[in-house]
This record gives C-alpha cells, structure tokens and sequence, in this order.
C-alpha cells in the first residue's frame, strides 16, 4: 500500500479495519464473515481489536480455544499487514458453538 | 474448580440459603412501614389520613378493637414463618451423585421416577403400577401387583439397586420394596 | 452465597419473628385483660408519645424510612452475580450459550432429556457454569447419567478447557415446597 507517490492522503477507516479483521476472524474461526463482529478501539494510540463470533466446532482436533488462538493471531500478523495498522491486543468472545459440517452418525 | 468450591457449591444447591425467604419477610415489613410512613405524614402535614391516623391506630390497637384481631393474626404468621424458616435445616429434595469432572445433583422427583422405572421392569407390572418415595438414605418403593401375577420383591428391589448404582449417588440409598396385598386388575 | 451469608439470614429471620411475635403479644395485651388473664405487671397506660406532634411523627416518618430503606437495599443487592461469561482466558471469553449450544447439540437425540440450559454465575471471581438438564419423569438412570456425562466431555473436547460446571438433573417442576421425601 505505497500511495506515497500519488497527492493525497490515504486515510482507512475504523470500519474498513473492522471488517478487514472480521473477514480474517472469520476464516480462522470457521464463522461466516455476516455474523463476526469486530470493533477497534484507540489503546495509547495503538489498535486494540475486540471480536465477538461463533466458532465452529467441526474441525478435527481444533479445540475452541485453539481457533480463537489462531484468530488472534492471524489478526496481529496478517491483519496488521493488510491494514498498517498496530495492533496492541485482540480479545475473543465466543458467542456461539456451532456444528455446520457435521454428519452426524447415528 | 478446586475440591472445597465444590463442596461449597453442592451445599448451595442442595440447601436453601434462606434468602428469599428473608426477601419475603422484608418485603411484608416494608409494605407495613410504608402504610405508617404514609399515614404519619399525612397527620404531620395535617392532610387527612388515608384509614387511620396515628392517633386513631394506636387507639385501635390498644383499646381492644377486634379489628386489632387481623394485626395479631398478621403479625403472627409473619413470626412463625420467619421462625420456621430460620430454625429448619431448608434441604431441597436432591442428592448428589459421585463425578470427578463436575458437581453432579438430581431432583429427587427424577430419581424416584427412575426408581419406579426400574422397579416395574424388574417385577414385571407396568410403570403406573410402581410408586417410590425417596428420602435421604432410602427409597421405599410400592408396587400393586397385577391380579394373579404375584411379584416378587425381591427382584423389584435388585433392579431398583441397579438403577439407582448406575446413577452412581455420592451417599448410598437403601432400597426397600413392600407389595401391596390389594392387586389390580391390569 | 457463603457460609457467613447463610448463617446471617437465620439470623435476621429469627430477629424478624421474635421482633413481630413481640408486637403481636403487645398488640393483645388488651384482649388479654378482657379475658381476665393475669398479668404480672400493672396495667398501665404505655407511655406512648403524643401521637399529635410533628416532631413525633416526623421521627416515626425517618424511621420507618429508614428501615424500608435497607430492606428494599436488602432485597435488590440479592444479585445471584448471573453473567453471561462461561469461561476466561486471556484475551477470549466465552458465552454461556456457547456452551449450552454444544450440550444441547450432543443432548438432542438422547433419551429421556427434554430440554437443557446453561447459565453462568460468577463465584470467587471465577464463572460457574449451571446445566440445568431437564429430564422426562421416569428416566433410564443409567442411560441418563452416561449421556450427559458423555457431553460434558465432549464440551471439554470441543473447548479445549474444563470449565467448572454443576450439573443438575431436574424433572422441570419447580417445587418450592418439596419436603425431604420425594414420591413418584
């Protein structure tokens, strides 16, 4: 995202930053993009990210508490990447267990 | 969830903490108070009052008005209440059951039912048939034989026991089956 | 709810029903006389103050304020601490309804289970999960405790944490005045 070479300036919103780390939440928590949430708040002028999802529960041995760990992770690494932003913390709340893949052996 | 959070949560829920009953006590008062209150201001304020004004209660309360009759009653009850409720141990009807993952309880109106389940399968009759009442350590257990089809309590009881281990209770429950001399005609 | 708790409701209760047993002897008194009991002392007028006087019934007005005041503090602070948080980590929480969702997906199809809730209660700082599971009224023991058993530990396997549960079959009947013996 170089736009040094266009006049101008480049401001991303706090809303597109949300929902470029709702999409990756998303992905890492098995959750469609429509029903993870994300807000971002100012922490000492760094990003703190909070995101409030259902997790799906399919995944062979991928715990919740896993994919929460991979969400966050995705968005420190991935979502600071995407986004330039800095991102101090990003905290997790689990809203829902869901089983969408599932066949379920009866 | 440590060994003692445990014990402390399983006597919760099988004891009543009396609060809701101190609740209802406090609730009768500040109804009580809140007539007084009213009709103390509104003599203080020289208003009409709304039954009686002070004056005129304490009148009828000492005079032997048999109005004052209902205030006794009402005052009565209140303090039986209050000291029944502070006084009975308040157990609920629930035991526990042995489970090193979680405080595990079960009404004991579940229990019974499984009792009767079990009960009625062993002795052959139907499950209407079986009646149990469970109590701390025991559970007695009632069953009218079908007419003709004696019923061997002994094998009403070996399947209650079975029922009742596969629950796994922390406390041991002694089963007892008595049969009805009177049958039914199924 | 701790011990002291417990203990200091016997203990207003037994204040409340000596305190009302009190007045409603001393609101028979007069009957007492007209029935011709004996009483130990004379029966003279109580001194009551002057009921007319505002400063008397201003005072009775403060006071009876003041008790209804810490009764109705009383009764309001009976938070039972319900939150909606199962579980804390760091950095993730997680809803009590995400864990109803799990038991009650594992509890569907299991036999003699009608409905199950979860509700978190925060005790000590640390969230407790209630799994209230209710049961049909003559349950296969046995099969009933393996099957809630068996979602509790794929509750653990799915989060990936055991968290503190308390786990209460109930027959959906709310009884307030169930005695000790229980008949069914």
């Amino acid at each position: 995202m170089d736009g040094s070479a266009i006049a101008g300036r480049v401001v991303i919103t706090a809303r597109a930053i949300e929902a470029v780390l709702a999409a990756l939440a998303a992905e890492a928590l098995g959750s469609t993009a429509r029903s993870t949430r994300v807000r971002v708040r100012d922490d000492g002028g760094l990003l703190s990210a909070a995101v409030r999802a259902p997790v799906d529960a399919t995944g062979h041995g991928a715990t919740v508490l896993d994919r929460v760990a991979s969400a966050q992770h995705l968005i420190r690494t991935r979502g600071a990447e995407l986004t330039g932003a800095t991102i101090s913390d990003v905290t997790v709340r689990v809203t829902d267990i869901t089983h969408r893949n599932e066949r379920r052996a009866r | 969830m440590n060994p003692r959070t445990e014990r402390r949560l399983s006597r919760r829920m099988r004891y009543r903490s009396r609060s809701v009953a101190v609740s209802v006590a406090l609730g009768v008062i500040a109804v009580a108070l809140t007539y007084i209150g009213v009709e103390a201001t509104l003599a203080a304020l020289a208003l009409p009052p709304l039954l009686l004004s002070p004056v005129d209660l304490t009148e009828a309360l000492t005079s032997g008005d048999p109005r004052a009759l209902a205030v006794i009653a009402g005052l009565v009850v209140l303090a039986v209440f209050a000291i029944v409720a502070a006084l009975t141990p308040g157990g609920r009807a629930r035991h526990e059951l042995a489970d090193d993952r979680a405080v595990f309880l079960i009404d004991d109106d579940v229990m019974a039912g499984g009792i009767s389940r079990a009960a009625a399968l062993g002795a052959g009759v139907s499950r209407t048939q079986v009646t149990t009442t469970v109590g701390r350590r025991r559970a007695t257990v009632r069953v009218s034989p079908s007419a003709g089809f004696p019923v061997d309590a002994e094998l009403a009881t070996n399947a209650a026991d079975h029922a009742v281990s596969a629950a796994e209770p922390l406390r041991a429950i002694s089963i007892r089956t008595a049969v009805d001399r009177k049958a039914v005609l199924a | 709810m701790t011990r002291s708790n417990r203990i200091a409701n016997r203990i207003i209760l037994m204040l409340i029903g000596l305190v009302s047993l009190g007045l409603a002897a001393a609101v028979a008194l007069p009957f007492a006389t007209n029935l011709g009991v004996e009483l130990p002392w004379d029966q003279a007028e109580l001194a009551l103050p002057d009921l007319t006087q505002p400063v008397v019934l201003w005072s009775i007005v403060g006071f009876a304020a003041a008790v209804l005041a810490f009764a109705i503090l009383w009764i309001v602070t009976r938070g039972r601490g319900r939150t909606g948080t199962a579980l804390r980590v760091e950095g993730a929480a997680i809803d009590a309804s995400a864990v109803q969702a799990v038991l009650r997906d594992r509890l569907a199809g299991a036999p003699d289970v009608v409905t199950v809730s979860a509700s978190a209660h925060e005790r000590r700082g640390e969230p407790v999960v209630l799994v209230r599971v209710q049961a049909r009224s003559a349950p296969d023991l046995g099969a009933l405790r393996a099957a809630v058993g068996s979602a509790v530990d794929r509750l653990d396997e799915v989060v990936g944490a055991r968290i503190p549960l308390v786990v209460h079959l109930t027959s959906g009947v709310r009884s307030t005045f169930a005695g000790t013996k229980t008949t069914h």
